[in-house]
């Protein structure tokens, strides 16, 4: 089970019992918010409207160091070991960022014709930037209406799993079907 | 068209104003449909509804070899659309988008984006009566009089238009 911590100092105490190491995490410093996952490094603009720029808020992510279990023989590393569930992110920070950037999202795309413009737009590459903790609200919000989220699944989501069968491409509904059971089965939603 | 009782227009004159600015209702469009989602105009210009072209097409299992095309990826350029069009749908590349019995046409539109790169953005159908037919991404489809009108910032411009005769019904995927 996957620990979410909020300080570095619970963070390091996390690290030194679980022997793990920090694989992913976000930093806010001076309105700008920093994504670091397994050794590369992107920035991008944040800019919720709720964010409060003289409070800092950190979310690290203690993961198992996956380069060393691709090592490791016979270990298997499940996409569940490292999601927090929905219910464990009810009202919290990476919620309200969430919603806010996906409701930018859906209202500055929604005439965009080709998926490529919609999947590029800023806001969803902000999602992306979050990482694993917007698995949840996705396939959430997948759950709603079928919508163009899968590249940024295929981004999020390592090991890199791909539960849409060929002939299921293109069809939208039958991919956001295929998503939502690969949730259910890892028990994300 | 007249839409049914208690359904909100999901295109908003906000939008139109932001995005193209040449739209005005009665005048240089009209709405055909209700809101629908899952496909984009592609499919819809293609008669490919129910799928989104992009998703497919641009995906790894598309199988390139088995439409004729070569086994370069293929691009969001206008051209890489083109040559899409020309080896599933018979469309060939013509000079004019003015209308001519018994012939099909679309307009293919280009935008830039903030890094100036140029990018395939829409496509309109031309039916029988030489009026334009578009499906504004997930917003309501629209009839409009000229090309013209879905010009700016989000569609760009009509750069390429192609033809092909009309009756012809091909669809691959379903």
């Amino acid at each position: 089970m996957q620990t979410l911590v909020q300080t570095k100092n619970e963070l390091k105490k996390h690290i030194k019992n679980e022997e793990g190491c920090l694989d992913f995490s976000h930093r806010h410093v001076q309105g700008m918010t920093h994504v670091m996952a397994e050794g590369s490094i992107h920035s991008f603009r944040f800019s919720m409207e709720s964010y409060e720029p003289k409070r800092r808020v950190r979310w690290y992510y203690a993961d198992p160091p996956q380069r060393k279990l691709r090592n490791r023989k016979n270990t298997s590393y499940s996409i569940r070991d490292s999601i927090l569930n929905l219910e464990q992110l009810k009202g919290s920070l990476p919620e309200k960022q969430f919603n806010y950037l996906a409701n930018k999202w859906k209202r500055e795309t929604a005439g965009y014709s080709t998926s490529y413009h919609i999947t590029k737009h800023e806001a969803y590459l902000d999602i992306i930037g979050m990482g694993k903790v917007a698995l949840p609200f996705i396939l959430k919000d997948l759950q709603q209406e079928p919508d163009y989220w899968f590249v940024a699944l295929k981004h999020i989501v390592k090991p890199k799993v791909d539960p849409i069968p060929n002939e299921h491409y293109g069809d939208l509904e039958k991919m956001t079907e295929d998503w939502l059971n690969w949730g259910r089965e890892n028990n994300i939603l | 068209m007249e839409f049914p009782a208690g359904y909100t227009i999901a295109l908003t004159q906000e939008q139109i104003n932001a995005n193209w600015p040449a739209l005005i209702e009665g005048a240089t469009f009209e709405f055909t449909s209700l809101k629908r989602k899952g496909y984009n105009c592609v499919g819809f210009a293609l008669g490919e509804e129910g799928k989104d072209l992009d998703m497919l097409v641009f995906s790894k299992h598309f199988d390139l070899l088995q439409f004729g095309l070569s086994n370069t990826p293929l691009d969001h350029s206008v051209n890489g659309y083109a040559k899409l069009f020309r080896a599933l749908y018979n469309f060939e590349i013509c000079d004019s988008y003015q209308l001519e019995e018994g012939i099909e046409k679309i307009a293919l539109y280009e935008n830039e984006d903030e890094s100036g790169e140029k990018g395939f953005s829409h496509i309109a159908l031309q039916l029988e009566n030489g009026i334009w037919k578009s499906k504004l991404g997930s917003l309501e489809d629209i009839e409009h009089t000229e090309l013209s009108a879905l010009n700016g910032n989000f569609y760009g411009e009509p750069v390429l238009f192609m033809r092909r005769e009309r009756g012809i019904y091909q669809r691959h995927f379903r």
